[in-house]
């Protein structure tokens, strides 16, 4: 990263394709009850990659406690 | 009019937008609009021609051209379908208050309207987007459609557009004008944009409200970009936590202790709560969309700032509106102000408590996205070559590589999540995307622009494979323009914002969301240097 943000000798653009989590998840500042209602009924409904996403949404909410 | 003496109309549009101080146009041409292309081909040394490779990014780059100048961006296309791809890019503008004209090339004028290639009646089409909207006729007419056209832009801070028939562009003055017609009758002198408070009494009746404030939140956006040391100035004799708005993330440093973040679903939980507490809310320089953030009407006195009076009042019920530039009404109303701070000439209502108890919480958030960000991945079953990272990890490493005067452009999408949160921006430097219209693709565009402007600084692109894609051909244009620009692609292979929207707004499985990976860094390693991650 170093490197790439402050190349610019040859004056050409760079480029820096960063593979990053697709599950991440994006939670509100202030986690509201309706949000998470709403994660779970789509869980119910068979979204995909729901073991995943719901271990980490509970983690970060049980580290804020 | 003797300055256009056997001038063509095209002539006599490139004189009048130079006049204007018009230096840079972003477009791409076509027959429609050539006659116009050979008036900048005649004038390169005073105006500068940026081809790109999309009329869309055009306008995007017509409208970072003037968030990062405050100057009259400016964009062209051909008639039909290079007017319509400039669209998007001018409804960007048009939703975040920035001044750019756009100029189009229509068909010949004997057969406009009679579905001929690439007929389409731009006026109509442009009538939503525009505060200025005209055809020129002829070249008579065409100095007095510039003069009004720039200057709607910057008065009313919105897009203006005039479109020219090619045949039109071609003609030479005459001086054959209608017996009312006055040559010369338009100016084009820049506004004086210093405008003050209507009267001493409106700033006293605001002071009054912030001197009677126990809980004052400072709520500020993109009109205060200009207003760093008034705004803190303001903060400090408040003891008043400052909350921004995405657009005005660079006003003041993300590590200054009086900032507790961005407001709103990608903001921070201490912006969210000081809201939920205000007695007092000042507004400066924003028109935040999301008013389910702010206060509940009612719940505090509200004060407001902004150089559009329509925006007064538009997303909170407040009791003074001031109407001006944000950074001289702060610098009359700070005289007015008592200090909160005790030692000092003080105000019955000091108490520092309510600041005090944001910066702790502010602490608190900054120190819980870290432990976020630094969680391993390890209890994922998905990887790209074992190479899956945090979206939030990127984010924090560009923020480390700033210079101290980078320009962080970004783009709409999860990308706008972790950069509001995790790139902090310094005294000095530049921030934008696309605000209002939150439009995905703008993030490249308005880097290139920020680098032709700014060739010595640290440009940056923060983006997400879905935006960026959008528009990539604009890569090309990067190195056609020898742009040093650090483009940041968080790949993901998602439309990940719609993914978390069907998932938490509509409690829905996602659908239609996941794209099949493509090589980026693969595909454009021909003409750029590459790192992958």
């Amino acid at each position: 990263m170093k490197m790439a943000m402050h190349k610019d000798t040859e004056k050409k653009p760079v480029i820096i394709e960063a593979y990053v989590d697709p599950l991440e998840p994006m939670v509100p500042p202030k986690a509201k009850s309706e949000f998470i209602q709403k994660i779970s009924e789509s869980f119910a409904k068979g979204q995909p990659y729901s073991e995943r996403i719901g271990l980490t949404l509970y983690r970060n909410k049980f580290e804020t406690i | 009019m003797a300055e256009y003496d056997n001038l063509s109309c095209a002539d006599i549009v490139a004189e009048a937008l130079i006049d204007w101080k018009v230096d840079t146009i972003f477009g791409l041409p076509g027959d429609g609009i050539n006659g116009f292309m050979e008036a900048l081909r005649t004038r390169k040394d005073k105006i500068k021609f940026v081809l790109v490779r999309h009329e869309e990014s055009a306008a995007f780059m017509a409208s970072a051209y003037a968030k990062y100048t405050g100057k009259l961006g400016a964009c062209l296309a051909t008639s039909g379908p290079g007017a319509i791809h400039l669209l998007n890019g001018l409804y960007d503008a048009k939703l975040d208050g920035t001044p750019v004209v756009a100029i189009t090339g229509r068909t010949y004028s004997d057969l406009m309207g009679s579905g001929y290639q690439q007929d389409v009646d731009q006026l109509q089409l442009f009538s939503d987007v525009s505060v200025y909207n005209n055809i020129i006729n002829k070249p008579e007419q065409a100095e007095m459609v510039v003069d009004m056209a720039c200057r709607a832009a910057l008065s009313q801070r919105g897009v203006s557009h005039f479109t020219m028939p090619i045949d039109v562009q071609e003609k030479i003055l005459e001086g054959k004008y209608s017996k009312h017609k006055v040559p010369g009758h338009t100016s084009d002198k820049l506004i004086n944009f210093d405008i003050m408070p209507s009267s001493q009494k409106t700033l006293k009746d605001a002071a009054e409200i912030l001197n009677a404030g126990k809980k004052i939140v400072i709520f500020i956006g993109q009109g205060a970009l200009n207003a760093r040391n008034e705004v803190l100035a303001i903060a400090e004799k408040l003891n008043a936590p400052i909350v921004k708005s995405l657009l005005g993330k660079a006003v003041v440093e993300d590590d200054n202790p009086y900032n507790i973040g961005i407001l709103g679903i990608l903001g921070t939980e201490p912006a969210t709560d000081a809201m939920n507490e205000a007695d007092t809310l000042l507004m400066v320089g924003t028109s935040f969309p999301y008013i389910d953030y702010l206060p509940k009407p009612g719940q505090a006195r509200g004060i407001q700032i902004d150089i559009k009076p329509e925006k007064i009042g538009l997303r909170y019920p407040v009791e003074v509106g001031l109407l001006g530039d944000s950074r001289i009404i702060l610098s009359a109303l700070i005289p007015l102000l008592d200090s909160h701070n005790k030692g000092q000439k003080e105000n019955k209502n000091s108490n520092n408590s309510f600041l005090l108890d944001k910066q702790q919480a502010m602490k608190e958030w900054t120190s819980k996205l870290e432990t976020f960000r630094n969680r391993s991945n390890n209890s994922g079953e998905i990887t790209y070559n074992n190479k899956l990272i945090k979206p939030q990890t990127i984010a924090a490493a560009v923020s480390e590589e700033l210079e101290d005067n980078a320009i962080i452009s970004i783009d709409s999408g999860t990308s706008t999540f972790w950069a509001a949160r995790h790139i902090n921006v310094r005294n000095g430097m530049k921030f934008s995307v696309s605000g209002t219209l939150a439009s995905m693709a703008c993030g490249l565009p308005y880097a290139i622009a920020a680098q032709m402007i700014y060739p010595e600084r640290q440009c940056v692109a923060f983006v997400g494979d879905g935006g960026f894609m959008m528009l990539m051909a604009e890569f090309a244009t990067a190195v056609q323009y020898n742009l040093p620009i650090k483009v940041i692609i968080l790949k993901n292979n998602t439309i990940g914002m719609i993914r978390w929207e069907q998932m938490g707004y509509l409690g829905n499985p996602e659908y239609g969301v996941e794209f099949t990976p493509i090589d980026l860094a693969g595909l454009l390693k021909i003409v750029v240097e590459t790192v992958i991650l």
